[in-house]
């Protein structure tokens, strides 16, 4: 007997607790668990914020408490007193290159895994894949001879060309199409589409929700990317933000406030990115034209 | 418009061990006609279609679109149109954006663009929805859209591939309607695949029976149904199924159990005798025979009629029953014994080797030596 038949009758109406519409859920034991676990993941954005409007006294005093007054004066030390307008453009730089780069070349090259057949296809990509498992510390000093053998060192190039392509972003590409009904593009095909104007025509603006999350992922990976530029970067003019944070910090004494001011600044984009992007992630219209 | 001509067609798909999608095709689809091949999933309709449309390569043979030999051609090349089983519209596009992408891909001058899409939207009742998404649209919406999309560019020939399969029961039989009265319209050379044998009979003026990559019959609806020329095709086509009997043939007389038939030119050995459901009724006093004497399993009630399905002592066992039709009115009961007359001129027969058609010298009667029987009352309900 299937379930249906043992039901009484049709069931009509949401149930009792998914009214669809209503932001309200009932509390559950998992309450219990998630909001502990909030207040610990919050706590160190919400320090950061308050020592970055605090004076210096007033943020190694112990035990921490909150200021007596905002001193937005933090904020401007940082622009006049360190190079940080510099540290920014070149991040905005390498992240906005290296983003545009991504989203192009992953994005066409999971196209081709996707649905192009070509000899050896899968083996290539299993060997792809497999290098996600190697750790960068293993294949940084092969990196940087390479970089180096192409004259980048001390460049933003050096932190532009090797994140060009990620096999992470491939892979999420490759499996976007393989959900993607093929007649989409068999049907533009048969419309006098070439191969490139499918892509460009139809499949690119499906392509807003993968597209947001590898912009996000890729754009927080290099933003917050700190090794890779310690190793290949050594003037200051060419030091990006997460560079020129830590090169805030003295061995002896460290201006906590003015520290913190540059962070909270260095983080205001990706939040903002990711507030634009979030949206995409649940706007699905690829399979709407499909039955 | 042009004629289709498929020569010879083969499609192998590699693999260990290759399957053969398609053996030895060979098809005229005249100009203007509507051709429906109709088969059980997988004998290899759909990559017929594909092939024409130049979406699968062919391994072999060619095709003619007109006097142009297409096979090397890609498919915006063809000039075919083709409507998807799942529509395929382009989810970001309005309808009117869908109408006119053919049509753009061909770089047609925005005024007469225009025109086109606004002509064939009206044709199919679309004007409301031109600005909608295919989202915003109901099931027979999409569907017509799909239409209008393949229609908008005037092509050569018209390819559908089970075009109302995702819609419901009442839909489905407008929208054949529809396509119907827009092929008598247009007369565009159109090729049509289904599972769906009422589709394909209601809207071929020929339809072709594939089996396995095979073809096996080709013939106006009523005569392939009628004149099946083997057991696959006969066993295929009909709602419900032919029934099947393996019966043994000796000298010219079909002998199972009670059941004994002079069956002129059938030759020595095991044959399938086929009857069609509507060649079995219940008897009457004065019918002349032949008859089965049938015993009830159950009754089907479709409203305009029954389906009683039934078990012939001596003949079927009772996996495999005899099904004919009753009217409304008759309506046995489980385990009623019931006497059904056959109308022999509508028996056909089968080698049961080969499942090929035997065609008889003369027509099927009832061997004398049978023993007559009495007629039983026919149930009726109350």
């Amino acid at each position: 007997m299937t379930s249906s038949t043992m039901l009484p009758g049709p069931v009509v109406g949401p149930l009792p607790d998914a009214e669809p519409g209503s932001r309200h859920r009932r509390p559950s034991g998992w309450h219990l668990l998630l909001i502990p676990l909030s207040v610990v993941m919050m706590t160190p954005l919400i320090w950061m914020v308050i020592t970055a409007v605090s004076t210096l006294e007033e943020a190694r005093r112990f035990p921490p408490g909150l200021p007596t007054g905002i001193q937005w004066s933090n904020f401007v030390d940082v622009w006049t007193q360190s190079p940080f307008g510099l540290w920014l453009l070149n991040t905005v730089i390498v992240s906005s290159v290296v983003v545009v780069a991504n989203l192009v070349l992953c994005s066409l090259a999971g196209y081709a895994f996707a649905r192009i057949r070509f000899h050896g296809s899968g083996i290539v990509f299993v060997l792809l894949l497999a290098t996600l498992m190697v750790p960068f510390q293993v294949v940084m000093i092969p990196t940087l001879l390479i970089v180096k053998s192409f004259g980048l060192i001390d460049q933003l190039g050096a932190l532009i060309v090797p994140n060009l392509v990620a096999v992470f972003g491939i892979f999420m590409m490759r499996q976007f199409f393989m959900a993607l009904p093929p007649e989409l593009e068999e049907a533009a095909r048969m419309d006098g589409a070439s191969r490139l104007g499918v892509f460009t025509k139809v499949l690119l603006p499906l392509m807003g929700p993968p597209l947001a999350t590898l912009t996000i992922l890729t754009f927080l990976s290099i933003w917050n990317d700190f090794l890779w530029p310690l190793i290949v970067i050594q003037s200051p003019e060419h030091m990006t933000l997460q560079l020129g944070l830590a090169s805030l910090q003295g061995s002896h004494l460290t201006n906590w406030p003015f520290l913190m001011a540059a962070t909270l600044m260095s983080q205001l984009p990706l939040i903002v990115l990711f507030l634009l992007g979030q949206r995409l992630f649940v706007r699905s219209i690829a399979s709407s034209g499909i039955k | 418009m042009a004629p289709i001509v498929l020569h010879g067609l083969r499609k192998v798909y590699p693999g260990k061990p290759p399957v053969v999608a398609l053996d030895d095709l060979n098809l005229t689809v005249d100009d203007g006609e509507l051709v429906a091949f109709v088969g059980p999933s997988g004998c290899g309709k759909s990559t017929v279609l594909r092939c024409v449309a130049g979406l699968e390569k062919l391994t072999a043979g060619r095709v003619l679109i007109g006097e142009r030999e297409v096979q090397e051609l890609p498919p915006g090349k063809r000039d075919v149109a083709m409507v998807f089983q799942n529509y395929a519209l382009y989810p970001h596009l309005t309808v009117y954006k869908n109408l006119a992408f053919p049509l753009k891909e061909r770089h047609v001058p925005k005024a007469k663009l225009d025109a086109e899409v606004r002509r064939v939207a009206e044709m199919l009742e679309l004007t409301e929805l031109l600005r909608r998404r295919p989202a915003q649209l109901s099931g027979g919406q999409r569907q017509r859209v799909a239409m209008g999309r393949a229609l908008v560019r005037e092509p050569l020939a018209f390819l559908l591939d089970e075009p109302l399969s995702n819609l419901d029961a009442k839909l489905r039989t407008q929208m054949r309607s529809e396509i119907a009265a827009v092929h008598r319209r247009l007369g565009i050379t159109s090729i049509y695949v289904t599972h769906d044998q009422v589709e394909a009979m209601t809207l071929g003026e020929r339809i072709v029976v594939l089996r396995d990559g095979k073809l096996q019959q080709v013939g106006p609806p009523a005569q392939v149904y009628e004149d099946p020329v083997n057991l696959f095709v006969a066993g295929f086509l009909g709602t419900p199924s032919m029934n099947l009997l393996e019966v043994r043939a000796e000298r010219g007389v079909l002998v199972k159990g009670p059941l004994r038939l002079v069956v002129p030119g059938a030759p020595d050995g095991d044959v399938v005798l086929g009857i069609r459901p509507e060649s079995l009724h219940p008897a009457s006093a004065d019918d002349p025979g032949p008859f089965l004497d049938v015993v009830v399993a159950h009754v089907e009630a479709l409203g305009n009629e029954n389906l009683v399905h039934a078990w012939v002592p001596g003949i079927t066992d009772g996996t495999t029953p005899l099904v004919f039709r009753t009217t409304p009115r008759v309506y046995p009961q489980a385990e009623e014994r019931l006497r059904v007359r056959v109308d022999a001129s509508q028996l056909l027969l089968f080698d049961a080797a080969s499942e090929m058609r035997i065609l008889l010298s003369g027509p099927v009667v009832p061997d004398e030596h049978r023993d007559g029987q009495e007629t039983p009352r026919t149930p009726t309900r109350p």
